[in-house]
């Protein structure tokens, strides 16, 4: 089982609905999405929740990945979504109103702001603004900055936040 | 110039517990998922096979 490639791993899964085969998938993945959603909660029990949600859920949608990119991307994106609708909904359920005049003016107002200026900031400092800014927002940054992630969806966002994309 | 991105990835160990969690969740979908194929798919299709069986000996007499 573990000489399988992730695709084909996915297929017999997709085929047997067998759970042991995906237990292989989850011992392989496992230890990077917990750390990715230990990135958008607050503690380490909201992560294992939130990590224990993620798996379930791919259980379920396993067939709608279609092979068209490598399974490790799509589990990328499959994850990302899943935090950020789950930091949103958490949002909501606090009632954080959002004056959306307030946003669109600080829309107006983005400056282009150069990676350099980015990478300048402190680490401390970077989290403290990763947990205020919106979680889509989070997302794109950490798309590009932590890993070399890229897609037309990545691409999409970035031009949404008008940072300059290379 | 060093990345601050990099620097605030998480490197935390994966509480073991968390496995059986999820594999015993699964294994309940699993099941879930079966029984309802056999209501809902096998059950009927056996019914109308033997129905149909019964249907051609009366037809053959």
């Amino acid at each position: 089982m573990n000489q399988f490639s992730d695709e084909e791993l996915v297929h017999e899964i997709i085929e047997t609905k067998d759970s042991t085969l995906f237990a292989v998938l989850y011992d392989r993945y496992a230890p990077k999405v917990y750390n990715k959603c230990l990135g958008f909660s607050k503690s380490k029990v909201e992560a294992e929740d939130l990590t224990h949600d993620i798996f379930i859920k791919l259980y379920v949608k396993l067939n709608s990945f279609k092979g068209t990119s490598k399974f490790s991307t799509w589990l990328y994106s499959f994850t990302y979504n899943f935090c950020v609708n789950y930091v949103q909904r958490d949002a909501y359920r606090n009632k954080e109103q959002v004056n959306e005049d307030a946003v669109e003016k600080n829309a107006t107002e983005v400056d282009e702001v150069s990676d350099e200026e980015i990478l300048q900031l402190k680490a401390e400092k970077l989290k403290k603004v990763l947990s205020i800014i919106d979680p889509k927002d989070k997302m794109i940054l950490l798309m590009k900055y932590q890993t070399t992630y890229r897609s037309k969806k990545y691409k999409l966002h970035w031009k949404l936040v008008r940072v300059p994309l290379k | 110039m060093d990345n601050p991105f990099k620097e605030i990835l998480h490197q935390e160990a994966l509480p073991e517990k968390l496995k059986g969690k999820i594999m015993n969740d699964i294994s309940f979908i699993k099941f879930a998922i079966d029984m309802a194929d056999l209501v809902a798919v096998k059950y009927p299709e056996a019914i109308d096979n033997l129905l149909r069986l019964k249907e051609g000996k009366k037809e053959n007499k």
